[in-house]
């Protein structure tokens, strides 16, 4: 491929806890509410762990 | 006695084991080979448009990022583990193949994270298949 998509590592992350909290939500739940309300607290989770394995990091390396 | 507990036994298996339908079969099969259309075929439209665009988005914003797609391989724990998540998005990954699409080597930072997507669409995609199997089953609504 000439020109791939270039998503930055934060932009990858969030596009990926989109559409995966999507899945969970619609997969994992029966009724609709509780499916959009786990979707939503899957992706929440997803960023919250995303900034917390972040600076994690950041003091690993500093 | 030993007969009739025999039978009892049976007849308690029988009433909690899935019933074996067309649909139980159809559903799953439908499901891995078109993300989301296990769900499709068993009328709940609204999850299974919203399976198929998250999973088919995945996987073509994997594809976007230059994502290597997997071959089935002898090699490399992680080599396999990834063609085994690749082939869990069915109809996608054999399109991937014919068509060649995705790129040989992973070159860059950006090319890992498309590769990443890729196998994950798989994976989801196995998620999909099985709650498919739980609503042809009566398990889920």
């Amino acid at each position: 491929m000439i020109l791939a998509l270039q998503l930055s590592h934060f932009t990858a992350a969030l596009t990926f806890s989109f559409f995966a909290s999507i899945v969970f939500g619609v997969t994992q739940r029966n009724d609709p509410r509780e499916m959009v309300r786990y979707g939503a607290q899957c992706f929440a989770w997803f960023i919250l762990g995303m900034f917390v394995a972040g600076w994690i990091m950041w003091f690993l390396h500093h | 006695m030993a007969n009739t507990e025999t039978t009892t036994s049976a007849a308690q298996a029988g009433a909690t084991a899935a019933p074996v339908t067309a649909m139980a079969v159809l559903a799953p099969a439908l499901g891995w080979l078109i993300p989301g259309a296990g769900h499709l075929i068993q009328k709940r439209w609204i999850r299974g448009f919203m399976l198929m665009a998250s999973v088919g988005a995945m996987f073509a914003f994997g594809l976007a990022m230059d994502g290597k797609i997997y071959k089935p391989n002898t090699g490399d724990l992680l080599d396999i583990l990834g063609f085994v998540s690749d082939v869990g998005a069915g109809g996608l990954y054999i399109l991937g193949r014919v068509f060649n699409w995705g790129s040989e080597a992973i070159a860059y930072a950006t090319a890992d994270y498309g590769t990443k997507f890729i196998a994950v669409a798989g994976l989801l995609n196995i998620m999909c298949v099985v709650d498919a199997y739980h609503i042809a089953i009566g398990k889920k609504q």
